[in-house]
């Protein structure tokens, strides 16, 4: 029924480990071979810590062998991408199997917990104390000719930790993954195929002043990057490749939340609209009212325009809004939408062709046309349920993937399936825990899917076409530090 | 780096079975030769037969895709007398590591066979020929030159058991044209393009249907893929790599109106009782009961 040891793949790691070590191992033996290592395996990840290589080279040879410490479990080859969700609940994480709602695995993880794709098909991260640790959903795809081959892998908890005081956004564009650290307004940038590497090359940087910031790193490694304090913010840089500022503006005021749409468009929110970086420029796009604010926004490659929320009430504690925002990044028009309800930071998502989605406190799911606002669908998933006070606070949460809706029912203890399409809400799953956070991983080639092996020239074709942008992970409302997993500093 | 890698090095060195006084495989009669997976080791068996002794990177159970190679499993390709593989990225391990320890003798299948780009495109090269017999004859024929070089004293041997390999597949080539003639134009609708080779020789077009595992049930983005895939054209039958599970089955049939079956691309060794040869006819058995056949 199954092939059930292939290899836990990280290609150019462990191949230049594996064949580094013969190599000196002839050389030392005086039998012939390449005694330059740099000449051994050209392009090779950095060598393993000493710590990390298993001791003794396995005297048989066997694929489940793990140069790197055998701690990863044995994969089996699926035969279609195994994409698997993670949802967080007060004990700790599972992990579902995507397609049957199934429980694949129960972990153990103390605290408050908030969740992010990694961006390479196979990790979540996990926001936790002391900064971003590494979920493993254990599925994962590689590129194979003009097909991929798929494995799966009990999922796990690995021991990989971005360290951050206030670990805050997470985001994954163009194969890169970028963690912001509010608590210190450090940067952390790396391969999203290495975010369970400890020894991958990470780019650290800061921004001028602790603040609830984020960055987004684009495909010719420049970055849109906020710049704040904790009692202000207002600036949006984009820096190039170099870290040479290119654009700058300082007309954003509460500057917060992120999307990134077709073309490469980034979207910053502010109180007053939203800044957008397209084409070279920055342009300042104004809400229809004074404070009209825009935070947590969902993009999609296959839409120019952005999904954002609209709060136009300064003064209240917890607004509740029933519009939101669809702005078009190639045309810098913002059109109100309004909606049968309100909704939270976790009611936002695309799907797959660009659908606008918003999960209602009626307990519907609002499929709204991005191009022309209209709603088009409104399909009943939950019980009508009320926005919790304290942020933290489960409530019906949406993840979107390959044309599902994934919709958390705390109240009753259930996470449903809902085609995007047809509306059809095709499973249900009774989790036995109350559900807070929902998140996942493709399983599937991303285009932050880790890095080819040499010799597999021109196999990958990997361009995250399925992937959505992890924008919706957001904060609330009208408190700017909520993205801090420390609920002390919820109303700092 | 170095330092931590020698560390090593150094105890395989002393142990190893690179050292001078493993006994040399030619003096001793026996001829060893290491290949990639499991078409390749049957190739070797049956050309060197009960004079080579032959082993494989792929462990029984495993798939000849992406296998990790240990660190004794490198050192063993310059031990041995003959590696055959088939290089282009099949196990870009393998590739790597042939670069950094050089064989005494390799036949590399890509320099054998004309690979031919996937789906008939300037698109990277398919190295799954060993489904048409014909490709794996040739495979065959080059072995018994290599082994002809490494022993020449039973190079007639070789090339006899060669031909008589090559007998065998050109057998199986007869039966898979004969059964598969009346299937001509049909689409091949598999979940793993492995058969483009097959479906070429034999002129079926091959169709790639992805994300439909046959033991999970498809979601219905899933199942909407999957008939844009089948539509238009005359289908009957998806096949897998392993037995769909009923509520798949279930599915296929009631919103895509198909029929599963199970077709094997022998990148395992495919255990007890069986070979090369009995899988390829088990596999012409589901095409020609799968495919629309006139």
């Amino acid at each position: 029924m199954s092939s059930p040891t292939s290899p836990d793949r990280r290609p150019s790691v462990l191949t230049a480990a594996a064949v580094l070590v013969p190599s000196l191992l002839l050389a030392a033996c005086g039998s012939g071979g390449p005694t330059d290592d740099t000449s051994i395996a050209p392009g090779a990840a950095p060598a393993p810590s000493p710590s990390a290589v298993s001791p003794q080279p396995s005297p048989e040879p066997s694929v489940a062998a793990d140069p790197w410490g055998g701690s990863d479990p044995e994969a089996t080859e699926v035969e279609a991408s195994a994409p698997r969700l993670a949802v967080t609940h007060a004990d700790g994480i599972l992990v579902l199997d995507a397609s049957s709602l199934e429980t694949v695995a129960e972990l153990d993880l103390e605290g408050f917990t908030r969740l992010n794709p990694a961006g390479d098909g196979r990790h979540v991260m996990v926001s936790t104390t002391g900064g971003f640790a590494v979920l493993d959903a254990g599925t994962w795809a590689r590129p194979h000719g003009d097909h991929d081959h798929y494995y799966t892998a009990e999922p796990r908890l690995s021991s990989v930790m971005f360290p951050a005081e206030e670990p805050g956004h997470v985001v994954t564009h163009a194969g890169r993954t970028v963690f912001f650290d509010d608590g210190t307004g450090g940067i952390v940038s790396l391969a999203s195929a290495d975010v369970d590497d400890p020894d991958a090359p990470r780019v650290e940087t800061a921004t001028a002043d602790a603040h609830h910031g984020v960055a987004v790193e684009l495909a010719d490694g420049s970055m849109v990057v906020t710049e704040g304090t904790s009692d202000a913010r207002s600036t949006v840089r984009v820096l190039d490749a170099d870290g040479t500022e290119v654009a700058r503006t300082d007309d954003c005021p509460g500057v917060h939340g992120e999307a990134t749409a077709a073309d490469e468009a980034v979207v910053v929110g502010c109180e007053d609209g939203l800044v957008m970086w397209t084409g070279g420029e920055l342009t300042k796009v104004a809400s229809p009212d004074a404070y009209g604010r825009i935070g947590n926004q969902a993009g999609s490659e296959s839409s120019s325009v952005v999904l954002g929320d609209y709060k136009s009430d300064p003064d209240a504690e917890l607004e509740r809004p029933t519009r939101v925002s669809l702005t078009d990044t190639a045309t810098g028009e913002l059109r109100l939408v309004d909606l049968p309800a309100s909704y939270s930071f976790r009611s936002l998502g695309r799907g797959d062709a660009g659908e606008a989605l918003v999960l209602g406190t009626d307990g519907a799911l609002h499929v709204i046309d991005p191009s022309t606002g209209e709603l088009t669908r409104s399909v009943p998933v939950v019980a009508a349920w009320e926005e919790p006070e304290e942020w933290q606070q489960p409530r019906p949460t949406l993840f979107v993937h390959d044309g599902t809706a994934y919709v958390t029912e705390p109240a009753t203890d259930e996470l449903h399936a809902v085609d995007v399409e047809t509306g059809e809400v095709f499973a249900s799953a009774d989790l036995g825990v109350t559900p807070n956070e929902v998140s996942g991983a493709s399983g599937d080639v991303e285009a932050g899917s880790e890095e080819l092996a040499e010799g597999e020239d021109g196999h990958d074709h990997g361009d995250g076409e399925d992937e959505d942008h992890e924008d919706e992970d957001h904060e609330g409302d009208h408190d700017h530090d909520h993205e801090s997993v420390e609920p002390s500093t919820d109303d700092a | 780096m170095v330092a931590a890698l020698a560390g090593l090095a150094l105890p395989a060195c002393a142990s190893g079975p690179s050292s001078s006084v493993a006994p040399d495989p030619v003096t001793e009669g026996r001829v060893e030769v290491l290949t990639s997976f499991y078409p390749l080791q049957y190739v070797a068996e049956q050309v060197g037969g009960d004079d080579v002794d032959v082993s494989s990177l792929t462990p029984p159970g495993a798939d000849g895709h992406d296998v990790e190679l240990t660190p004794s499993q490198v050192a063993r390709l310059g031990e041995v007398d003959l590696v055959v593989h088939v290089s282009g990225g099949l196990q870009p391990a393998t590739d790597d590591a042939l670069e950094v320890v050089p064989p005494a003798a390799l036949v590399d299948a890509a320099d054998v066979v004309a690979l031919a780009p996937t789906g008939g495109s300037s698109g990277p090269v398919d190295p799954h020929f060993w489904l048409d017999p014909l490709l794996l004859a040739q495979v065959g024929d080059e072995v018994a030159v290599a082994l002809g070089e490494v022993d020449p004293d039973r190079a007639q041997t070789w090339t006899r058991r060669a031909a008589d390999l090559r007998d065998r597949l050109e057998g199986l080539d007869v039966q898979l044209s004969a059964g598969l003639a009346p299937c001509e134009g049909a689409a091949l609708v598999v979940s793993h393009e492995a058969f483009g080779y097959l479906a070429d020789r034999h002129g079926i077009e091959q169709v790639g249907l992805t994300g439909i595992d046959p033991e999970v049930p498809p979601t219905p983005a899933r199942l909407r893929r999957a008939v844009e895939v089948v539509q238009g054209r005359d289908v009957g039958t998806v096949f897998f790599e392993r037995s769909a599970g009923p509520r798949v089955t279930q599915a296929l049939a009631e919103d895509l109106g198909l029929a599963t079956g199970v077709l094997d691309p022998l990148e395992q060794h495919p255990g007890a009782g069986e070979d090369y040869e009995s899988v390829m006819r088990a596999n012409l058995t589901a095409l020609t009961h799968g495919l629309t056949c006139g």
